[in-house]
């Protein structure tokens, strides 16, 4: 009997020995990667988040980093599905902030409550504590944007606890905006551990995480983001010009003595998206002469934004100014050709400093002229142009001027027994223009002066009322509206 | 002959080849000799007090004032086209025909010892004026204020019974427009004031006439 109770007692000592040696391992190792190297007690008696403060202010978030336009910087493609997909859970007990990893100041309060946890990789879910329902609004928005950051940034970098929170920073501080987070990203992501990988869209269905990723990388086409000031954001323009012509000394080759023009102008864009969008402008002008009033050209055009990025502003155009409303004293005169240009315009908008290069050319065009019982062919070559202009800016006030300069080829007139060909010339304007400008409203005055021509010739020759205008050249003011 | 002009080719004067008529169906070609009128269509008032170029009161007019501060400039744009066939042989002339506004065969005498039509040196258009004869660059400037015309190409008119003045010009069509191949047309001056019939009164305004010779082919009969 002794000899029994003896065995079974050793036996149940090795068994429990065995017990140990089998588990212990497990014991020391770190459990189930459930947290930021936690050891799972925060995994009790968690319930899944569906509604209230937490979700309001997740969706909050969610507004905020596509306000800043946060998937165009690069680092950052992910953080915006991070948010909004991530499974939301809140435990019923607060856990101490006893971990290194909670020690950061977007991770635990002053009390050494944790707020929330989440592991540091792709598609985690978040898991909240009774101490983040004390918190405020923007404080949840932080909260949100921070635990997303450790699972949407590159690898090398989403654990580091001071870069992390220098972009959270720049995310939820007032008066953020695309560039200042552009800024941030540059100096706390460096770009070689950025993979394209985690930038290209996944082969998933949709409403999943990846899913959303590849959305919303395969959306931004660019890693360069739009400026909230780039003129691509509302293109469209209604304006009003008044110009007045300096007539040259003895009379013009039109002979009409146009004093000045009045140019009402609609550009709308309401095609295309995002960087690009095309529109259709229209210009009505009356042409003011010496002692009368003339309908003038009518002006047609289509004008496209072609790219906005960089701080550039890239557009082209193409118009076509047509005399068909016009009078019969201008239609029969030199300016009474139908003129079609196209064009190209490429402005940079510096903090200050506004530069703006434009290209266009002109197709040759034709007028016929009567006068008396002789009829005159004004025949007129192609013109290409090429400007540059540049202003300082102090806020929104511009000062500054252009260059313009025009080669034309040959202008022919012939009629019974006169022939005159001017071969080809050029002339070269330019002016000052000084303009306040707002994303919303623009009002400006400039001048266009002839600096230089060929001998003899003057903006007569290019038949283009409404593009460089008559004579000697012009004082111009306008206002107008964009949206 | 003097023809006047709105009759259309008022008379054919035949002048016969040298086989008879009845070869003429061996594919020969009979030339045949045609008075030819020709109304002017270039004509501009150019006057030291009007500055515009299309003033109306200096194109199309039914009649004009011509003196000392007011010139007619005239020209046939076309003239140049007919420049081949136009005869100017002994016998034949090239005329510019004016009709001068006056009550009396006193007044018409005087308009006649007034008129100077002389040839101009420098292009036009219808947009000349006192200052310039054309607004394109710096060759449109007349030298002289008024014109500028070639003083040794100044031609007189003839009076002719039916109260008109006629310019003979065949020298000046010859050496310029023939010779030169330039057409720059006459500008009309008067010493004292003349009123003249303008291209805006029908039938009567300024025309130019001659004698054009132009060939009849007759095919071959078979």
């Amino acid at each position: 009997m002794k000899t029994r109770k003896t065995w079974m007692a050793c036996r149940s000592l090795a068994l429990i020995l065995s017990y140990a040696a089998l588990f212990s391992p497990l014991a020391e190792a770190s459990p189930a990667r459930v947290g930021n190297g936690d050891d799972g007690a925060d995994l009790e008696k968690l319930s899944k988040l569906e509604s209230g403060p937490i979700m309001d202010a997740r969706n909050r978030a969610v507004e905020l980093v596509r306000k800043l336009n946060a998937a165009g910087v690069p680092g950052l493609g992910m953080l915006e599905p991070e948010i909004s997909k991530s499974e939301l859970f809140v435990a019923s007990e607060d856990i101490p902030a006893h971990l290194e990893q909670d020690q950061g100041v977007f991770h635990s309060s002053m009390q050494g409550k944790v707020f929330a946890r989440t592991l540091a990789e792709p598609h985690a879910s978040t898991r909240f504590f009774p101490a983040a329902q004390r918190l405020e609004s923007d404080q949840l928005v932080a909260l949100h944007i921070h635990e997303a950051l450790h699972r949407a940034l590159p690898k090398a970098i989403r654990e580091d606890e001071a870069r992390v929170s220098a972009l959270t920073l720049a995310i939820t501080t007032p008066g953020a905006t695309n560039d200042t987070v552009l800024a941030s990203s540059q100096r706390w992501i460096p770009r070689e551990v950025v993979p394209q990988t985690e930038l290209q869209p996944a082969s998933v269905g949709p409403g999943s995480i990846q899913g959303a990723v590849a959305q919303s990388a395969s959306a931004q086409s660019a890693a360069v983001p739009i400026a909230a000031s780039a003129r691509v954001r509302q293109p469209s323009l209604f304006s009003y010009e008044y110009r007045r012509f300096q007539s040259t000394p003895d009379e013009g080759i039109s002979a009409l003595q146009v004093a000045g023009a009045h140019v009402l102008r609609s550009d709308l864009y309401p095609f295309g998206e995002g960087r690009s969008t095309l529109g259709i402008g229209l210009e009505g002008s009356l042409i003011q002469g010496a002692d009368r009033t003339w309908m003038g050209p009518l002006g047609v055009s289509g004008r496209m934004q072609l790219w906005s990025g960089r701080g550039f502003d890239v557009g082209a155009w193409g118009l076509v100014t047509l005399n068909v409303l016009s009078a019969e004293e201008l239609k029969n005169s030199a300016l009474g050709r139908d003129a079609t240009s196209i064009g190209l315009s490429m402005r940079k908008d510096l903090r200050f400093l506004t530069i703006e290069n434009r290209v266009g050319y002109t197709l040759p065009g034709e007028a016929t002229q009567k006068i008396g019982a002789v009829s005159y062919q004004h025949e007129f070559g192609a013109i290409v142009m090429a400007s540059v202009s540049a202003a300082a800016r102090i806020g929104n006030l511009r000062f500054g001027g252009f260059a313009e300069l025009n080669l034309a080829d040959e202008y022919r007139v012939t009629g019974g027994a006169f022939p005159f060909a001017s071969g080809r010339y050029r002339l070269l304007s330019g002016g000052p223009r000084v303009s306040y400008e707002t994303l919303d409203f623009v009002a400006s005055v400039s001048g266009r002066l002839l600096l230089d021509a060929t001998e003899g010739v003057n903006f007569d020759y290019l038949g283009n009322l409404l593009g460089q205008g008559a004579g000697q050249g012009a004082w111009m003011a306008s206002v107008g509206v964009f949206f | 002959m003097l023809l006047k002009p709105g009759s259309g080719i008022t008379r054919i004067a035949k002048r016969l080849s040298l086989l008879p008529l009845a070869l003429a169906g061996c594919g020969l070609q009979e030339v045949v000799d045609s008075e030819r009128v020709h109304p002017l269509d270039g004509v501009k008032l150019v006057r030291a007090s009007v500055a515009s170029p299309t003033d109306p009161s200096t194109i199309g007019r039914p009649e004009y004032l011509i003196d000392s501060d007011s010139r007619l400039l005239m020209r046939l744009e076309s003239l140049q086209e007919h420049a081949d066939e136009i005869r100017t042989d002994e016998g034949y002339s090239l005329k510019l025909v004016v009709t001068p506004i006056a009550s009396s065969a006193s007044g018409r005498e005087e308009a006649r010892a007034r008129l100077q039509l002389c040839a101009l040196a420098r292009n036009w258009m219808m947009l000349a004026t006192w200052k310039r004869g054309h607004p394109f660059d710096a060759t449109g400037k007349w030298s002289t204020p008024g014109g500028d015309y070639d003083s040794e190409q100044c031609f007189s008119p003839e009076l002719t019974e039916e109260g008109l003045l006629v310019f003979t010009v065949t020298p000046w069509f010859v050496m310029e427009v023939r010779g030169r191949g330039r057409n720059y047309g006459f500008v009309l001056m008067a010493s004292a004031p003349v009123t003249i019939r303008g291209d805006g009164s029908s039938a009567q305004g300024p025309w130019l006439q001659w004698t054009q010779s132009s060939a009849i082919i007759y095919p071959r009969r078979r």
